[in-house]
């Protein structure tokens, strides 16, 4: 009876240890970009990986109809599909500086709001994360190449970087342009005298 | 015997090459102004230094040859060849100064092809270029569209010492006017006007579709300028499938069609006289070798499961093969799927209808259909004759602005240039092979070059190995010079580098000969 209560007590203590050992040890570091965890996946389901823009540009056959996840940068413009109500392309930029690659996402209209900024020369786009249908050649859209999103979530919001006017970065430039127009001035200055 | 080139020759030569720098320098103004409107204070400092930096390179050049002289025809065809690439090096100093190009020479590449209207980039993340970046490629496919040339002497550059060995040397022959200032003026005005009249249908079509009005007004003209020009390049990094809009491909279409036929035979048609377009041999040529060339396109495509339905092949199709066949080299297919989905027949024909390209006299390149007519109709004239009979004189006449006969000069001509296109096409195809690329991806990536089509298997990238960036950049500019002056330049150069014997053999040589 008693070593039957101890050894209870020890499966206990066990069970206790355990739930309070961190959970890192377990699951890969989420800082680790090869191994990325998405937070909002449901319980009911596998693991879905983010897939890289990349890899779907190069046109990979594997992919081809299958539920991908792709994380990407806003750029451009939000374009309204006249041929289909309600619906709006998005471009998504790979934001891996060494997998390069944009792709058209086609989003429902109230999505769309998710965007509060689109990349561009100054400015970062919301990231996006979006799970959809990936087709190398799609059949509603004449044989393009997108994504149809089914659900799209913000991930980071865009920056929009401000500029500042300074004008010691014009000097050089200034300096050089009147040099230019010296030597302009003193051409036809030449050539005048020689007419 | 080659003439060498003199001293003097070298100075005139690098005299009205300065002027042209000097006023690649002035046209950075556009950029400029454009960073100053939509703040983008870095983009304006880097104008600024470059317009500085072409001034004082072309000041410089200029005093080389204080009195300008009249240009004769040697050194005209020099300061052609030389005025592609010495104002593609001076564009290309402000785009190498963003962090969008690993080098200068990724830049000088991205250069080249936007004056001779390739159109092809390897420029990393295009979505990010500034405004103002923007603006000044498309400045720059304008001017290499009209022609370098042809824009200086619109805008009287060249002052009065130009004559048509000048206007010639571009590639150009047909006159739309009897003067060529005059002509010149006319092409840089109308395709200005073309452009300008579908910016606007193209910027209230992109507003329709929920682009900003400023966007949609900026991305109209770049998008005209690119389809008139037959440049095929977009701002977005996706091509023409960013706007997934019919209307917008219906407008491209009509402007890639106009911008590759002849200017001449335009002009007619603006004087009323539209008859003259359905005459013209090299239109009906044309015709006819583009819906040969369709009807094999789509035989090719439907081997593929790329569309689904028959209108959709024909609406992607179409405005696929329009863009390869005037050379413009716009896409709705990306690189990737050119490479492994396309049928290897359908990218063939893409490749054989950018190698012949569009109208001469146009901004279209390739070896150009009116040679393609010509060489034809000498080959007919030559079966004609041996089925005639041997005191039978053949007189073989054609349509193209007027009534023409069709000469011996001509003829050898347009061989001359069309031998030098396929050579061009199987050395820069080699050459591709050799680095291991897929045999049909050189081939077609080799054409896009020459032929300045600009469609892309992926062969092209910033990653690609130095030296194919170099012949390729070479075949842009060859194949947009079209070979002979090119080639006549550089005997030359080789000739005048040659030293020469010293005068008591020369003497002795002479008298031998005697």
């Amino acid at each position: 009876m008693k070593s039957r209560a101890l050894s209870a007590a020890l499966c206990a203590l066990a069970l206790v240890v355990a739930c309070a050992l961190p959970t890192a040890a377990a699951w890969a570091d989420d800082n680790d970009s090869a191994n990325v965890i998405n937070p909002l996946q449901m319980p009911d389901n596998s693991f879905l990986y983010d897939t890289s823009i990349y890899d779907l540009i190069n046109a990979d056959p594997t992919y081809e109809g299958s539920t991908v996840q792709i994380t990407g940068e806003v750029v451009g413009d939000a374009v309204h599909d006249l041929e289909d109500e309600g619906k709006t392309w998005l471009t998504l930029s790979s934001t891996d500086k060494k997998a390069p690659g944009s792709i058209s996402v086609l989003v429902d209209d109230d999505d769309v709001s998710l965007v509060d900024t689109y990349g561009a020369f100054d400015k970062t786009g919301t990231i996006l994360r979006v799970k959809g249908t990936y087709h190398l050649s799609c059949s509603e859209h004449e044989g393009t190449m997108d994504v149809h999103a089914d659900s799209v979530t913000a991930v980071t919001e865009g920056q929009t970087h401000e500029e500042e006017f300074d004008f010691d970065d014009f000097v050089p430039g200034i300096i050089v342009c009147a040099v230019g127009l010296v030597l302009a001035i003193a051409y036809y200055i030449m050539r005048e005298r020689n007419l | 015997m080659w003439q060498r080139y003199t001293l003097y020759d070298v100075r005139v030569i690098c005299h009205y090459l300065g002027v042209l720098i000097q006023y690649t320098g002035l046209a950075m103004i556009i950029p400029f102004v454009t960073a100053l409107i939509f703040s983008e204070w870095e983009p304006a400092s880097r104008y600024l230094i470059s317009i500085g930096l072409a001034l004082c390179l072309g000041s410089g050049l200029r005093m080389l040859r204080i009195e300008s002289g009249r240009l004769n025809r040697q050194q005209a065809i020099a300061v052609t060849v030389f005025a592609w690439i010495v104002v593609a090096c001076v564009a290309a100093v402000p785009l190498s100064l963003t962090n969008h190009y690993n080098s200068y020479g990724d830049a000088l590449f991205d250069s080249i092809a936007l004056f001779t209207t390739t159109g092809l980039s390897i420029m990393s993340d295009p979505d990010h270029l500034s405004i103002a970046d923007n603006m000044w490629r498309f400045a720059a496919a304008y001017a290499g569209g009209v022609g370098l040339i042809v824009v200086g002497m619109s805008f009287g550059l060249f002052g009065r010492v130009s004559d048509s060995s000048l206007y010639e040397s571009e590639g150009r022959s047909d006159h739309v006017l009897p003067n060529v200032v005059e002509t010149a003026r006319f092409i840089a005005l109308f395709s200005a006007s073309a452009i300008a009249v579908a910016s606007v249908i193209l910027a209230i079509a992109l507003t329709v579709h929920g682009i900003e009005p400023v966007r949609a007004a900026l991305q109209g003209v770049w998008l005209s300028i690119a389809g008139f020009m037959t440049v095929g390049m977009t701002a977005p990094s996706t091509n023409i499938v960013y706007y997934h809009s019919t209307f917008v491909e219906l407008v491209l279409m009509v402007l890639m069609v106009m911008g590759s036929i002849n200017f001449a035979v335009q002009s007619e048609i603006l004087h009323g006289r539209v008859g003259s377009l359905f005459r013209d041999t090299e239109i009906k040529a044309g015709i006819i070798w583009s819906a040969v060339m369709l009807v094999i396109f789509i035989f090719a495509l439907s081997a593929s499961n790329l569309f689904n339905s028959l209108p959709d092949m024909l609406r992607t199709g179409l405005f696929n093969f329009v863009a390869a066949v005037t050379t413009t080299g716009f896409t709705k297919l990306t690189s990737s799927q050119l490479a492994t989905i396309v049928p290897s027949g359908a990218l063939l024909v893409f490749a054989i209808a950018m190698a012949v390209g569009g109208s001469s006299g146009s901004t279209a390149g390739g070896v150009k259909l009116k040679r393609v007519a010509v060489i034809a109709l000498s080959a007919y004239e030559t079966l004609k004759s041996v089925a005639s009979p041997q005191s039978a004189r053949l007189v073989t006449n054609y349509h193209h602005i007027g009534r023409r006969r069709l000469g011996e000069d001509e003829v050898k001509s347009a061989m001359t240039v069309f031998i030098m296109f396929v050579l061009v096409y199987i050395v820069g195809a080699l050459v591709g092979v050799a680095y291991g690329y897929d045999a049909v991806s050189a081939v077609t990536e080799s054409i896009a070059m020459a032929s300045n089509g600009g469609i892309s298997t992926g062969i092209t990238s910033a990653d690609m190995p130095a030296l194919l960036k170099v012949v390729y950049a070479i075949e842009m500019w060859a194949g947009r010079l079209e070979y002979v002056t090119l080639l006549a330049v550089g005997i030359k150069i080789f000739v005048s580098l040659k030293p020469r014997a010293p005068k008591r053999l020369r003497q002795w040589r002479k008298d031998r000969s005697r």
